[in-house]
Formats: structure tokens, sequence, C-alpha cells
């Protein structure tokens, strides 16, 4: 079996002034190879491209103040700050035709329909306290184009392949975006214990070393499905 | 054509009902940082012109919902019109989440959750008479504000402590014990 590794970069703490190729070039070029493959936080992207936004900012709308209240509290979207940021780029009336549409799907026994119809940022928007100081008390969005930016970083850096990933130590890892040629539920699985590790250890980029070679010995049905 | 408008609004009215129940039902946050359960303020540090004093005192949201303290800090209210040998920089921070930054890093409240708060204050004795000026000073008010955000809004709320001429005087009292005994 292919001895896969997974290193955590450290880098500083990345803003809206960086630019993510720049950072890629800065703290990965030197350490990939064209047999691996390069992993980045997709709130750390988020934050880069500026998609944060503080609840100070908002202003709810009755709306908003409505339906928040009938998400379970903890959710991104349990407060009306949530939900207005929510909203202001997914659209009002999607976002309450999404409620609705999701509440009757419940109601007949098939959950997660809201976050199906209301989105893609739905799932991806982060509340207050979600990412590290000092963006803990942002609103963080989804990223921006997060499959061209994969594409670039991989084409920028020669190597395998790179996928955006929302990964937390509640042993989930999402794949936001991924170039041709990575699996990712494959990638999930690396990624499961987040070695992006917690706000304070700054790793939000994460090298898998010798992915390809992983790849190729996946079973052919397993490349099938990607 | 008037029953059916009848009807509908007797509809939105129940609707509004029910959310309003549903709302009472589900509860609020209620923060509370309880000032008065604060412990009294110890000497942790001493310098050749300043003191540095810390308090502790719990919060918790004894609310039925979770909400989120997204700051707290502490306003010291010593003007120099009441007294001005003595400038007083003031942090707060968690118990277990000790910064040297004065940062307060966003933290989640679940329902009838808490923690402590400390409270620190530096005192900088602004001239040479360092022992003399810090016996002098009065009680001083410190206003801990702090930022919650919940289900319902965004708000800013603020409980007070006191710093008293006492504590100054039982911390430089207690310095004082200390070099006697070495």
């Amino acid at each position: 079996m292919t001895d896969v590794s997974l290193i955590p970069v450290k880098t500083r703490i990345l803003t809206d002034k960086d630019d993510v190729f720049a950072v890629m070039d800065e703290y990965v070029k030197d350490q990939i190879g064209p047999d691996d493959a390069v992993s980045i936080a997709e709130s750390v992207l988020a934050i880069i491209q500026g998609r944060i936004v503080r609840p100070e900012d908002l202003k709810p709308c009755f709306l908003a103040r409505t339906l928040c209240m009938f998400i379970p509290e903890g959710g991104s979207l349990a407060t009306p700050y949530g939900m207005q940021s929510l909203m202001d780029v997914e659209g009002k009336w999607r976002v309450a035709g999404a409620f609705i549409a999701g509440a009757v799907m419940k109601v007949l026994g098939k959950p997660g329909w809201f976050y199906r119809l209301g989105g893609e940022q739905t799932a991806l928007i982060d509340d207050v306290t979600c990412t590290m100081p000092p963006f803990d008390k942002h609103i963080v969005y989804g990223p921006d184009k997060p499959f061209e930016v994969a594409r670039e970083i991989k084409r920028r850096l020669g190597c395998y392949g790179a996928v955006v990933a929302d990964v937390n130590d509640l042993k989930r890892a999402r794949i936001v975006s991924h170039t041709d040629g990575m699996n990712p539920a494959l990638v999930s699985h690396l990624l499961i214990d987040n070695p992006f590790g917690n706000a304070s250890q700054k790793t939000p980029i994460v090298i898998i070393k010798n992915y390809a070679k992983l790849r190729e010995q996946m079973p052919a049905k397993a490349a099938a499905d990607n | 054509m008037l029953e059916f408008l009848c009807f509908v609004a007797a509809l939105i009215v129940l609707a509004v009902v029910a959310f309003k129940l549903y709302c009472i039902r589900l509860g609020k946050s209620v923060p509370v940082i309880y000032t008065d359960r604060r412990t009294e303020f110890k000497a942790t540090e001493f310098k050749e012109k300043s003191m540095t004093v810390a308090c502790e005192m719990p919060y918790m949201n004894t609310g039925k919902v979770l909400c989120t303290m997204m700051d707290c800090f502490a306003r010291v209210q010593l003007p120099q019109e009441q007294f001005k040998g003595v400038r007083i920089l003031a942090r707060v921070e968690r118990e277990g989440e000790r910064r040297d930054d004065g940062y307060f890093e966003a933290v989640l409240m679940p329902a009838q959750k808490g923690g402590k708060l400390i409270v620190t204050l530096d005192l900088e004795v602004q001239n040479d008479d360092v022992l003399e000026t810090l016996l002098a000073m009065p009680d001083v008010n410190v206003d801990i504000f702090y930022q919650i955000v919940d289900k319902e809004s965004l708000y800013i709320d603020k409980r007070r402590i006191v710093l008293t001429a006492r504590e100054v005087r039982e911390a430089i009292e207690a310095k004082g014990a200390m070099m006697d005994n070495d």
C-alpha cells in the first residue's frame, strides 16, 4: 500500500489582503510534487476572498428574524444575522421558498431539502465563533468560484490535484470543490481527523503526499464513482 | 368575498399567535455576569512603578437558548479630575483561555452554561511616590461591557464592579508581608 501522509502547512493569519495563489507559492510550492495533492480550508479561502461580514453591518429583515427561529440552535443560520447573510447572497424569496419546501419535506420524513434548495451558501456560511481570531466576530460565507480556484492552484503548483475542503473537529469533512482526478470521498476520508487543526495552529493548508499513487491503487469501481 | 377575506385574516392571526406561542416556548437567552459574586482583587504582579491586580467573576446563560458573547472588555472610570496619579489599563479574559494580547475571542454560551471572567487591572503610577500614590487612590469604578448576539438581537450591555481603596491597600500590605517574610 502506498504511504500517504498528510502535511499540515503552517502559515501566518491569512486575510483579505492576501492572494491565494501567492500564498500557495510562498508556503506550498517547495514541498509539493506531481504525485501530491493540496487542500485548503474553505473558510480561509473565503476570508482571503474577502467574503466576510460583521453582524453589526447587517440589518435583518422580518423574514430573517422569523425563519431563524426554526433553525436548531448552534446552526449558522440560527440567528437573524446568519439568516440575513444567506438572504443577501441567495435571495430573500429563494430562501423563504426553500424554507417552506424544506419544512413540508421534513414533515414528510425527508429532511435536508432546505439546504438543497436554498442555494450553495446555505451549507457553507459560518456564523460568528466558527473561525479563527480575528474573524471569530465575523460571519464567513462560502468561497467564490471554488472549482476555478482549485484548478488554478493545481495548474500553478503542478501537482496531481487540489481540493477546497470544509473540515471540522466533529468528524465532518466535506469537499466543496476539487480538480479532475480527485476522489472527494477518498479525500474526505483522509481529512476526517481534521489535519487543519484548530485556529491557533494556523494550518489552513494540508498537502496530501503520494495521493496519485494511492488513487492508482483504488479499485476501478471507485475510480468510476469519481 | 367578505367571508373569504375574513378567512384569510383569521388564518394570518392564527399564524401570528402560533408563532408567538412557539417563540415563548422556545425561550430566550439570558446572559448574566455575576458582578456581585466577584472575588476580591488580589495583586498578581509588582513592578517598580506598577502593580497588577485581578479578580474573577462567574458568567452564565441562565436562559433557555444559546447565545454568543462576541466581545467583552473593561473600561476604567477614573478621570484625572478625580485622581491624577495612576493610569489604569484593564483587560478581560476567560478562565482557561488566558491571552497576552487583550483580545477577547467570541464564545458560545449554551443555555444554563457559563464560566469565569478574569478582570485584570494594571495600575501604572505616574510619579515617583509609588506607594503613597497607590495608597491615596480612591475607589475606582470599572465597567464591564459585553456584546451579545442571540436569536433575537445583537446588543451591548454593561455591569459595574469597583476596585476599592481597601483592596489596593490590602494588596500592598500583602506584598509588604511577603517581603518581610523574605
